[in-house]
């Protein structure tokens, strides 16, 4: 099983990540390049590291993720039109707001005028792990009934050059899971979430 | 005050409706509470009951062969399946809701907003072979290709309809669902329990009770009978617009989720859906026809308020000011203590023996 898979609870989350060594085969590569971002905020991964700019802001580093198919589909998508999409400034309506996993849509989410941005995604299968692709500007959060999901977010393996990320996610049961973007990048946030498996 | 709820209990409760079956099926029901009205073409018994829940649990029944009516309405959740919005077998987002399968043998009208579905034989159709939007996705055909190839299926026909000789068909499979879904009984909750002087309430409960059956917060209007999803007087269902949405200052709701105007065509329809019961809110979330309650918290904050206004997202505006909402939404102040009682006692509508019966579990799931 992939170490990211191993990974489904925060406080397990670390022990894993620090513990367990990337896949042979689909893992990060050596490569680390950086992107920079406006705000402290940064995801919690431990091939991500943050320091403070000389303007303020902060440099996010992710290693390059892997190089795959769905890696490949979230670059295509990326290159698409994505679909408007409005989310709403608290948790409370988020489920106003409703996506599902896509090989053929993408969102183009505008943020309000807040500090955190909702939307809900529903999975609507079994044992399934969902790639998330989002800028790599952007910082989001997965939350779902027993709490925040936490994996590895990588830059996209298939096209590093585009600045968007790529983050794996394992997910055993049908479950809504809440969607909250820190508004802390771009307030329109490109995102997509193709099933892997 | 155990009086007055027991009074509007029975207001509308089991009647034998004309033209249903007397029947001695063994409903395990307590003492005081009336089997639900069986139609006549579908009397009950063991082995029917059997055979609807096998195919209850029968992942055959989707076109993805990955889906069963139990999945979608999963007896840990309350017979609902946790979503905001149902999914169908090709992934389709519905626009509603999925309605726990509770008491529904008590229903005069099923579903959130066709008042003409008023029978569980008609009902179970609807999932099974609607395409607006997909939710199992089968044919007939496919459907009794199935049930006359499979052995065991075949069997479980021949002893559910005995009096068939080609018992094998949809509207028997249709029957059988029904009959089992007429057994999905839950008159037990610790407020079921405090009716029939077996159980007691704590004193915060008690005085959400008061609350919800006083004037000024006016549940029971649409929240009554045994179902607490009828009028007190057991006439017909309350199809009310909560003034959730107003898009557009006419009183619009997001497509597709337009309540009974979809049915009837009548604009003055528009935002308006079935009273659900209150049955088993511990498990039912998210609330509303739309998922869009995340918590009971949320959902009485709404309806206090008169309506709901969202400030970001996609449904901006005020729905308190939908012309077309329910003049009964009129709002009413509440404490925090009141709110906190409230919730507390709709919590005890909650009946965990329900959702722990294995009469309605899974039969086959212990063998996956």
């Amino acid at each position: 099983m992939p170490n990211r898979l191993l990974c489904a609870l925060p406080v397990v989350l670390l022990a894993c990540a620090q513990d367990e060594p990337a896949p042979a085969t689909s893992g990060p590569q050596d490569v680390i390049t950086e992107v920079t971002t406006s705000s402290t905020t940064t995801p919690s991964t431990t091939t991500s590291t943050t320091t403070t700019t000389p303007t303020g802001g902060t440099t996010t580093s992710f290693a390059i993720g892997p190089n795959d198919a769905i890696a490949q589909a979230g670059c295509d998508l990326f290159l698409g039109n994505p679909t408007n999409l409005v989310a709403v400034d608290n948790q409370g309506d988020a489920g106003q707001v409703v996506i599902q996993p896509s090989a053929a849509e993408s969102w183009m989410v505008a943020l309000p005028q807040t500090e955190q941005g909702y939307f809900t995604l529903e999975i609507g299968e079994w044992d399934t792990t969902q790639a998330f692709f989002a800028y790599a500007d952007n910082s989001y959060g997965v939350w779902v009934a027993d709490g925040d999901i936490q994996y590895e977010r990588f830059l996209n393996g298939a096209c590093p050059n585009e600045g968007i990320t790529d983050q794996r996610m394992f997910f055993d049961h049908w479950t809504p899971a809440t969607i909250r973007f820190e508004v802390n990048g771009p307030r329109d946030a490109w995102f997509a979430v193709v099933k892997e498996s | 005050m155990r009086g007055l709820a027991l009074a509007l209990l029975c207001a509308c409760g089991p009647t034998s409706a004309p033209g249903t079956a007397a029947s001695d099926f063994d409903w395990g029901l307590p003492d005081g509470v009336d089997p639900p009205p069986v139609p006549a073409d579908n009397p009950m018994s063991v082995e029917k009951v059997a055979l609807g829940r096998a195919l209850f649990y029968d992942f055959r029944l989707s076109l993805d062969e990955a889906r069963s009516c139990g999945l979608c309405h999963e007896q840990a959740k309350g017979f609902t399946d946790g979503f905001p919005r149902a999914v169908g077998a090709l992934g389709d987002l519905h626009h509603h809701n999925a309605q726990p399968i509770v008491n529904v043998g008590y229903r005069q009208a099923l579903t959130w907003n066709n008042p003409d579905l008023r029978t569980l034989e008609e009902q179970v159709l609807l999932p099974l072979f609607g395409d607006e939007p997909v939710e199992m996705g089968r044919t007939a055909d496919e459907l009794e290709a199935l049930l006359v190839d499979d052995p065991a299926l075949n069997a479980g026909f021949e002893q559910a309809f005995p009096d068939d000789p080609e018992p094998w068909t949809v509207p028997n499979l249709a029957r059988a669902l029904a009959a089992f879904e007429r057994t999905l009984i839950s008159v037990d909750s610790p407020w079921d329990r405090w009716l029939r002087g077996e159980g007691s309430l704590s004193a915060s409960e008690l005085r959400g009770l008061d609350l919800f059956e006083s004037d000024r917060l006016g549940c029971t209007a649409c929240h009554s009978g045994l179902d607490l999803a009828d009028p007190p007087d057991g006439s017909e269902p309350v199809y009310a617009n909560l003034g959730l949405y107003d898009l557009d200052g006419q009183g619009s709701y997001p497509e597709g989720g337009e309540g009974l105007l979809r049915t009837t065509g009548d604009p003055a329809d528009m935002g308006r859906f079935r009273t659900p019961t209150l049955r088993n809110l511990a498990w039912t979330a998210p609330y509303f026809h739309d998922g869009t309650g995340a918590t009971l918290e949320d959902v009485v904050d709404v309806l206090a308020a008169g309506g709901r206004v969202t400030g970001s997202g996609p449904n901006i505006g005020d729905g308190r000011a939908n012309p077309h909402k329910d003049p009964r939404i009129t709002g009413f102040a509440l404490s925090p203590e009141e709110r906190s009682d409230l919730v507390a006692f709709l919590l005890t509508l909650s009946d965990p023996g329900f959702v722990e019966d294995p009469r309605f579990a899974d039969p086959v799931a212990d063998d996956r």
